[in-house]
């Protein structure tokens, strides 16, 4: 199942690089136990599609990502799950079933 | 202050490593707590993979009167930017300038960073001296490895910290509480493993009885950009019992400890949730030594198997039982194995203490192609006491052996000799040895390098430049501040950098003080006194003697 989310890139986080942002998501969905789906092979990647890098220094509050998740769980409950497990400045405003 | 620190941070190479705001980070309000800062003296990348860094972070802001912050070399394009545009060196945290601080302590585990630290007190507006300090003034305080010879830094610290600090740290802030600063600096005295230059005149190395029962920080900060160590650690267990003549850290981190299983397993299970790490590292100076380490390893794999955690286990010793535990924990394969004879022959190898025999190492390398594993990286020193040319050259018969048996498995083996310079350093039984000189360092490289010639075995080396500073400092003495002073002057910043290390500068600056630097490399007599004499490690002088033979 994908669940498509929108978030937040604020002042706190603005300096990070676009790969910090895809670390710092990384480990914030492992924390989560938010049930995400792995590539296959030797170095195993979580399956999430980002969209375009925002230039550093910049925020936005209408920044997209598609999870693919490998067990079911709400959009809601993804949400609620990151928000409690995301560092400050970095936040899903809204989460939906693709 | 913020504006222009935000206008110059889209300007530096990797602005989060001066911003704060990570996982596990602690900013608070500012109130009357009193202001530590951590300060490590080299790349937010290296500062972060310091486990001291982050168990003081973690013991100092839990409390509610404290508030500790950190703050890291600036890299060069950072050091421009804050000169050009007036702006002191300030903490990740909160962005204040390091001279609002009550106190500043530095972590030192390598002598190449000594002019770190005079940049950072001269960025932060501090001045360098502690006789120049007043009452005002920041205390500034070192603690780490270095400090076992402190003479060389001595000067531009208030107070250094010897050995462990978990516990000392608590009673620094309760000293530090105290009114005037002659009254904090006597309070200081009185600490067990805190040595106050003016008032002290020796000290007693610190350490930590029960490894059990101190704070272990279980919830570390997760840098965004990547540290150089990129995984969840669980320090295991302090000191080394091989005792190895050459090796600081076996001697100075007696006696050994080792921490409970269950305390290790509730510590593992807790870092793993609170930081989504995907590796797990369980470390030590020898963890094959920890009377459980077979089952943690276990049990931890099998704990973390659905959660695609790997296991690791760097530093056990090298034989099969290691290589089978380690392969058998492991989620991820790791791509190469480390293992280190220190010297070629056996014979070297017996005189300086290490207990490998060159059948642990060749029934380990059988094993670890047996594994699968295609890449083996062996550590050796140069230099060392005795050592001949016969020894220089079994380096690389060794490697070929080790090649061969690799080539029974594998046709993709690769096999790196690693050389580094021995460095005689205090407080273990070689620190009477000679060190070698830059030249003969070469020569030896050479005569190893021209040895080997083989496609698949590749040779690399530390610096001999570098090795001859950190040689000169570990065994220096106070004549040496000056020079650092002179060559901080002169550029000298990020000297572990190959990009900024610069030698030339350094012999302009021992020669403008009139010292001749390889005069530190000699070897010392047995009855002459040396300068980190007033430092008590836990071994005494005549212990270290009876060690020599
Ligand atoms: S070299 Fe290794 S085994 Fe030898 S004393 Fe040091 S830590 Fe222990």
């Amino acid at each position: 199942m994908r669940v498509q989310i929108k978030y937040i890139k604020g002042e706190e986080v603005k300096f990070i690089s676009h790969r910090d942002l895809i670390r710092a998501f990384g480990r914030a969905i492992r924390r989560a136990e938010i049930p995400i789906a792995y590539s296959q092979g030797f170095n195993p990647r979580m399956k999430i599609s980002w969209g375009q890098a925002l230039k550093v220094g910049a925020t936005s509050s209408g920044e997209t990502a598609e999870l693919l998740l490998a067990l079911p769980l709400s959009p809601s409950e993804v949400m609620a799950r990151l928000n409690h497990q995301l560092p400050k400045g970095l936040a899903v405003i809204g989460a939906n079933l693709l | 202050m913020r504006e222009l620190i935000e206008a110059i941070l889209p300007t530096v190479l990797r602005p989060s490593r001066y911003i704060g705001n990570e996982i596990n980070a602690v900013h608070k309000e500012w109130h009357d707590q009193l202001k530590v800062a951590i300060a490590y003296p080299d790349l937010y990348e290296i500062g972060m993979s310091n486990l001291a860094v982050q168990i003081l972070y973690h013991i100092l802001n839990a409390r509610a009167d404290v508030i500790a912050e950190r703050v890291f070399a600036p890299w060069g394009d950072m050091e421009a930017a804050l000169t050009a545009n007036r702006l002191p060196l300030f903490t990740l945290e909160s962005w204040k300038p390091l001279n609002e601080f009550n106190l500043i302590g530095f972590s030192l585990g390598y002598e190449l960073n000594y002019t770190n630290v005079v940049n950072m007190l001269k960025l932060g507006r501090i001045p360098l001296h502690r006789t120049e300090r007043e009452e005002t003034d920041p205390l500034i305080f070192a603690g780490g490895p270095s400090l076992f010879n402190p003479e060389p830094v001595i000067d531009l610290f208030d107070f250094i910290v010897i050995g462990e600090a978990e516990e000392a740290i608590v009673e620094i802030i309760e000293a530090a509480k105290q009114t005037t600063r002659k009254e904090k600096l006597e309070a200081l005295s009185k600490i067990e493993g805190v040595f106050v230059p003016g008032h002290s005149v020796t000290v007693t190395k610190r350490h930590i009885k029960d490894l059990s029962s101190v704070p272990y920080p279980t919830q570390p900060i997760i840098p965004f950009t990547e540290p150089v160590h990129d995984r969840a650690v669980i320090e295991i267990m302090r000191g080394c019992k091989w005792g190895c003549k050459f090796c600081q850290a076996g001697w100075t981190t007696r006696p050994v400890r080792e921490k409970k299983l269950e305390t290790l397993i509730d510590q593992a299970e807790e870092i793993v949730k609170k930081t989504g790490y995907e590796e797990l590292s369980l470390i030590s100076l020898s963890s094959s030594d920890h009377s459980k380490i077979e089952e943690l390893a276990k049990e931890l794999a099998t704990r973390n198997e659905k959660r695609r955690v790997n296991i690791a286990l760097p530093s056990m010793r090298t034989n099969s039982f290691s290589v089978k535990l380690a392969h058998e924990v492991a989620r991820v394969r790791s791509s190469s194995i480390t293992i280190a004879p220190e010297t070629g022959s056996q014979r070297l190898r017996d005189y300086i203490g290490k207990k490998m025999t060159e059948e642990n190492i060749m029934e380990s390398v059988q094993a670890v192609f047996a594994s699968g594993i295609e890449a083996v990286k062996l550590y050796f020193m140069i230099g060392l006491p005795t050592e001949t040319e016969e020894d220089l050259l079994e380096i690389g018969q060794l490697a070929r052996k080790i090649f061969e048996v690799g080539r029974c498995h594998t046709r993709r083996v690769r096999v790196t000799v690693n050389l580094s310079t021995f460095i005689p350093k205090p407080h273990t039984p070689f620190q009477w040895e000679r060190q070698i000189t830059i030249n003969e360092t070469l020569q030896k490289q050479r005569l190893i390098k021209e040895s080997i010639r083989q496609k698949f075995i590749d040779v690399r080396w530390h610096q001999a430049e570098a090795s001859f500073l950190e040689g000169v400092f570990s065994r220096g003495d106070a004549r040496l501040l000056p020079v650092i002073e002179k060559a901080w002057e002169l550029g000298a910043r990020l000297d572990a950098w190959s990009e900024f290390f610069d030698f030339d500068r350094w012999l302009k600056a021992f020669a403008d003080c009139g010292i001749d630097p390889t005069d530190y490399l000699r070897q010392r007599s047995k009855d002459e006194p040396l300068p980190w004499d007033y430092i008590d490690s836990g071994v005494s002088k005549e212990q270290l003697i009876a060690s020599t033979n």
